[in-house]
């Protein structure tokens, strides 16, 4: 169960982290210098697995 | 007619990055301290803190290539900064403690008891992302 300042934040965090995890794989992709793509590609990573994980948050059995 | 558009270079999106680390590392604070869960707040924590770590490692990128240096204060700065606070160090007050600043305290207290903030803030998270994702 959620309040509804913690479902508000969360959908906003959701939302924000997504835009995010693209703007990091876009700049993984284009980046020219060979150090700045590993570390997008690191990022991208765990970003991703932050959105897993918050999201679980909105599952009905937590 | 297609316009070319400039190309965005390592820099603009070392730079975006570092701007939305920022961003995101703000909005977690808010994000925890609406917490009423213990679970959800750790795991706010804990993802603020790898946000902090990110943020590190692409200042430290960035910093390495010269596209992000802060400028430091001069010592002029630092020593009106010494004046004011000096007496910190020593532990003792100054001679007029117990004179509450008329500028301190006023913002906070209001602000904290109505708790207008909340609610804005999410509506501002992530605007610079849209512009470029």
């Amino acid at each position: 169960m959620l309040t509804t300042a913690e479902l508000l934040f969360m959908e906003e965090h959701l939302r924000g982290n997504q835009s995010l995890t693209r703007l990091i794989q876009m700049a993984g992709e284009n980046c020219t210098d060979q150090q700045l793509r590993s570390l997008c590609q690191q990022m991208y990573s765990d970003h991703q697995r932050q959105n897993q994980v918050f999201s679980r948050f909105l599952q009905p059995n937590m | 007619m297609m316009m070319n558009q400039p190309r965005m270079t390592d820099r603009d999106y070392m730079q975006l990055l570092l701007n939305e680390h920022k961003h995101a590392a703000n909005c977690l604070t808010k994000f925890a301290l609406e917490c009423a869960s213990d679970q959800l707040r750790q795991q706010c924590e804990t993802t603020l803190q790898e946000t902090l770590r990110h943020h590190k490692l692409i200042w430290n990128a960035m910093n390495q290539r010269q596209w992000y240096q802060p400028r430091m204060a001069s010592p002029v700065e630092i020593s009106q900064a010494q004046n004011q606070f000096g007496h910190l160090t020593s532990g003792q007050m100054p001679q007029n403690y117990g004179q509450m600043p008329q500028t301190f305290g006023q913002p906070q207290t209001q602000s904290y008891g109505q708790t207008q903030s909340f609610g804005q803030s999410p509506q501002n998270y992530g605007p610079m992302t849209q512009n470029y994702v």
